[in-house]
């Protein structure tokens, strides 16, 4: 046969391919797990049934490969960066990141829904992410938690910012209103001053209008001057919460006043939180409850004049916040795991978010598991991941970080 | 396609006729030639490129390799001359273990330490970091070719001058500065096969050779050696002679500068004016090198990269091009004759050309590589002949022929290695152990003041390996010291809260008094913290220090008396205890409630540990 007519039926059968073929979400990016036979991977979230697994690869495909220099390429899992773990081999058809996940420990699958994330910069500067979770194993529930000793005696004050957001100033963006989060602030901050031993004027409330971006500043201003070594300090916060999709350790809480456009200006960085609570307060023992990733959420940020987050990218929120929140002397829960959508609804006594409602109920007493009259965090913690995986079907698992903190007394029960 | 790979071979085949070891200027030439003087060219296209190249040498390289044939057949001739060149060698090598062993044997406390808080260790010495040192080693030996009968020694300088050396022995010294500076495993595998090159190719006898041949030569060529012995003569005593000198100047390794200031003791570093003709040698070991690479299956198409970025480097801060490979000059020479070395190798001349490379010149080099193109097209015609190509022709023409062979070869390995996806450009080894490099070298170049390749350094270490507390508390350091703008102070102090996050042993002391520095500046008062902050700050250091005060507890004092505490004194020296120090990351509630109130005697815990432990539930 005439070989340039191969060459234009190839030619031409390369350019109909093109037309027709439909463009990867995920591009350029696609995962592979080769012991489990596993490739070409671009859904958001793989099932598989077992946390042994030595190795994850993703594909980068051409041509974005080829302008993807070898060290421009990043990879974390589970919020922390694995590129020590990573080699990349350059292949006819794209690069090939390997990521050796035997190589740390701290890298092995946890069960669960581990994330793996990825982002490249290429020549022109131009920014690639895209996030999987692998879910390991279909529970990712520990062991129930049973308290062993003792139940610290609580001898200090009791501070408590309270912050809850259903309306918001500015919906470019798509930033949408909510039904119940201000419900939910409202029920907490109450059941905080009536039955939990917090003082009036240790409440900082702010609903709606009022929970302004300044006003948070101040309101944290204010515990860090207050608040003394042996004091408790409650943040609870039920609002949107959102990530920047490129650099995802930066998270941002939208607030009343806060515009989607623009985060870094008008939105609080959880981060510049961390640093004021590392640095400047002065109590050991704070316990931090996040409900942040209500649905309808943020589901297109625009990124800094260079492109739009794809709608269906991974919600890793609260992964990161995790990490951020994570050390000495604080308890974390939030209201889902990475992935998941926070639900709301009329059901939940009548009118709340899930996660709010299994907290309320848990410390109104239910979560005693101990029968000691005392909610400790642990209990509380436990009750509430699994009471919420309940109500949801396995929908929503929150996110439960209590470290050392578990026997620490939140409520005493009244019977 | 078909017309398309015959062109480009053809192209290559031409291409690669131009790059000839001597090529080097022959392309500067060409690529400074105007269109008017290419049409001129073209129409000359029967003058044979050998003769191009032959004019477009220096003086001094001409008179190089003319001393270099004489000498070489003197020694292979001159049972007397061969010896004297065996011995003049032999001591070379000796006075370069001496180097060595000067090196190796420096102990951390030999140096010029001045131990304060920043734990400054001011020399070149071996970087004491054993993960490092035998990772580099093992791609090092794995860089060696096959039946080599000489053996090598990789090792890994703390210094952060990027430059690469290689002694006579076979030992090839690495410093952080450049391992910091090379972005991936294939690169790394360049650099030391172009060091293995050295001692592979005996480049340093050819040295001696010269050198013992210079007289001798200069006798018989009488006219030329006023001249010649004034300006070669002056190089090559720099070049033997130098050793003796480093070996005796024992202040010389004070600084790097001083370091720098030397730099004939080394193949590598030889001032382009002096010793111009040392290209032939750098050629020859980038060819060996590249070679090597494929052999080890590493992406050769990242050597243009690496060169590029040293050149951004260089630029940006003098101090960095000290040393490398060679000057600046020809760092600008040797890109782009790898940008054609390597396209060629690829099969696809112009694709790869504009592809290959990330540059901050980019745009610059792209025009560079066009118009070194459109002056090698004309010539393609002349390629089509095969004349010059012709296996019988003469000795240059031959040497063109096995080189164009070659260049077939390696095309067809890099295809088949990236068929396979085989093709190795970074590796999961390489990463971890640049995490700690990239950190230490950032740390060092922060001590000389050198504050973009610190920051840089540090910020990719964080990027590469997120949980490391040094990183992120120098990475702290270098923004606040740098920091203009509050958002950049927030980020130090940032930085700071995460060190100690992740110093989960405690043994920073620093971002403590950060902390309470930032505490002082900032306009609210916080007394209470700032005093904590200061205690925990000289609680660390001194369970670091062996019980020593911090060298500015004065200024600490008065810190703590503008905070209000005014008789909190630290015990100084020897019999500091630890008892009181928390235990990291156990602290429960239980505990922390229950150490004042029942703190047992010393010695129970040890004499009646039975007894204890039931009463002591577990928190």
């Amino acid at each position: 046969m005439n070989p340039q007519r191969i060459l234009f039926a190839l030619i031409l059968a390369i350019l109909l391919a093109q037309d027709f073929k439909t463009v990867p979400s995920r591009a350029p990016f696609s995962l592979e797990i080769p012991q489990l036979n596993r490739s070409g991977i671009t859904s958001l979230e793989v099932r598989i049934g077992t946390t042994q697994i030595n190795t994850v690869k993703i594909r980068i495909a051409e041509p974005a490969a080829d302008k993807i220099a070898y060290e421009r390429i990043y990879t974390v899992i589970n919020a922390e960066s694995a590129n020590t773990i990573q080699t990349v081999k350059a292949a006819s058809d794209g690069k090939v990141v390997t990521l050796d996940l035997e190589r740390h420990e701290r890298f092995r699958l946890r069960p669960g829904k581990n994330v793996v994330e990825i982002s490249a910069i290429d020549r022109a500067q131009q920014q690639y992410y895209a996030s999987f979770v692998i879910n390991a194993g279909t529970d990712g529930m520990g062991k129930p938690y049973r308290s062993v000793g003792p139940v610290y005696q609580f001898g200090g004050r009791r501070y408590a910012l309270v912050v809850g957001v259903s309306r918001y100033k500015f919906h470019e963006g798509g930033l949408n209103d909510l039904e119940y989060a201000h419900v939910d602030s409202r029920s907490i901050a109450d059941f905080l001053k009536t039955r939990a031993g917090f003082k009036d004027a240790d409440i900082s409330y702010l609903e709606n209008e009022n929970a302004t971006v300044e006003n948070v500043r101040a309101a944290v201003d204010l515990f860090l001057d207050r608040a003394r070594e042996n004091d408790l300090v409650v943040l609870f916060v039920a609002s949107h919460g959102t990530q920047d999709p490129f650099d995802p350790k930066n998270l941002y809480l939208v607030l009343h006043d806060s515009k989607v456009t623009n985060m870094s200006r008008t939105a609080l960085n959880m981060s510049e939180l961390q640093t004021l609570f590392s640095t400047r307060l002065r109590a050991k023992r704070m316990v931090i409850l996040i409900d942040a990733c209500h649905s309808g959420g943020v589901d297109s940020a625009p990124v800094s004049g260079a492109r739009q987050l794809e709608r269906n990218e991974n919600n890793t929120f609260n992964v990161y916040a995790e990490k951020l929140f994570s050390g000495e002397g604080r308890a974390l829960l939030t209201s889902s795991d990475v992935n998941e959508i926070s639900q709301e609804g009329k059901k939940w006594g009548g009118g709340h978010g899930v996660f709010t409602w299994a907290i309320l109920e848990g410390l109104n007493g239910v979560a005693d598991v101990t029968r000691d009259k005392v909610v400790t965090t642990g209990e509380l913690f436990d009750f509430v991941s699994q009471k919420v995986r309940e109500q949801t079907n396995g929908r929503q698992s929150p996110r439960a970080l209590a470290g050392t903190n578990r026997d620490f007394p939140l409520t005493s029960v009244r019977k | 396609m078909l017309s398309h790979s015959r062109k480009s071979q053809i192209a290559s085949l031409v291409m690669f006729a131009l790059l000839l070891p001597m090529l080097l200027p022959a392309v500067a030439v060409a690529r400074r030639k105007t269109s008017t003087q290419q049409e001129a060219a073209d129409k000359n296209k029967k003058d044979k490129p050998a003769k191009d190249e032959k004019n477009t040498l220096s003086k001094q390289e001409r008179k190089w390799l003319e001393v270099f044939k004489f000498s070489k057949q003197r020694y292979d001739t001159n049972p007397d001359f061969r010896l004297e060149v065996e011995e003049a060698y032999r001591r070379m090598q000796r006075e370069h273990s001496e180097y060595a062993f000067s090196i190796n044997s420096e102990d951390a406390k030999g140096e010029l330490v001045k131990k304060d808080k920043y734990k400054v260790k001011a020399t070149t010495t071996l970087y004491e970091n054993p993960l490092a040192q035998d990772y580099v080693n093992r791609v090092g030996q794995s860089m060696v070719p096959v039946g080599s009968d000489k053996l090598y020694a990789f090792k890994i300088m703390l210094n952060p001058v990027p430059e690469a050396r290689s002694l006579s022995t076979g030992t090839i010294y690495v410093s952080t500065g450049l391992l910091a500076s090379i972005d991936n495993e294939a690169q790394l595998s360049y650099v030391l096969g172009h060091e293995i090159a050295h001692v592979e190719k005996e480049h340093w006898k050819d040295d001696v050779l010269v050198a013992e041949g210079l007289e001798d030569w200069n006798e018989k060529n009488r006219q030329q050696k006023e001249r010649l012995g004034l300006i070669t003569k002056v190089g090559l005593n720099i070049a033997t002679m130098g050793m003796a000198n480093a070996a005796n100047i024992t202040g010389w390794a004070g600084t790097m500068f001083a370091d720098a200031a030397m730099p004939t003791i080394f193949k590598l570093a030889m001032p382009d004016t002096v010793v111009g003709w040392d290209r032939q040698q750098e050629d020859q070991a980038d060819e060996a090198a590249l070679r090597y690479m494929l052999d080890r299956k590493y992406d050769p198409r990242e050597v243009p990269k690496f060169y590029s970025k040293l050149k951004a480097l260089s630029q940006r801060d003098k101090r960095t091009g000290l040393g490398f490979i060679a000057s600046a000059a020809r760092l600008n020479e040797r890109e782009p004759l790898l940008m054609q070395m390597i396209p060629l190798m690829a099969g696809s001349a112009t694709g790869m050309l504009l592809t290959g490379a990330v540059s901050l010149n980019m745009k610059n080099m792209q025009d560079q590589v066009q118009e070194t193109v459109k002056a090698m097209l004309p010539k393609e015609k002349e390629a089509d002949t095969g004349k010059r190509l012709d296996p019988t022709a003469n000795a240059a023409g031959r040497e063109q022929a096995s080189q164009a062979a070659v260049s077939g070869e390696y095309s067809g390995k890099i295809k088949e290695l990236l068929d396979a996806g085989e093709l190795i450009g970074s590796s999961a080894e390489f990463q971890s152990v640049m995490a700690a490099i990239r950190r230490d070298n950032g740390i060092r170049a922060f001590y000389y003041d050198m504050f973009h390749m610190a920051r840089e350094n540090l910020e990719e270490s964080i990027r590469i390996r997120s949980n490391d507390p040094f990183a992120h508390y120098y990475y702290g350091i270098v923004l606040k010291l740098t920091a203009r703008t509050l958002g950049e102070k927030q980020r130090a102090l940032n930085e700071f809260a995460l060190a100690v996050q992740y110093d989960r042993r405690k043994v920073l002391a620093e971002p403590y008094l950060h902390r309470a520095l930032a505490m002082i500046d900032s306009r609210e008062s916080h007394t209470r913290e700032i005093v904590d902050n200061l205690k925990e700050y000289v609680t660390l250091y001194q369970r670091q220090n062996a019980g020593a005060l911090p060298p500015n507890m004065d200024l600490i004092y008065d810190y703590m008396q503008d905070a209000g505490e005014t008789s909190w004194t630290a015990i100084p020296a020897m019999n500091v205890s630890t008892k009181n120090i928390e235990p990291i990351g156990v602290t429960t509630p239980a505990t922390a409630q229950r150490t004042p109130v029942s703190e047992p005697p010393p010695a129970a815990p040890v004499t009646q540990p039975q007894i204890k432990k039931p009463t002591t539930r577990r928190p």
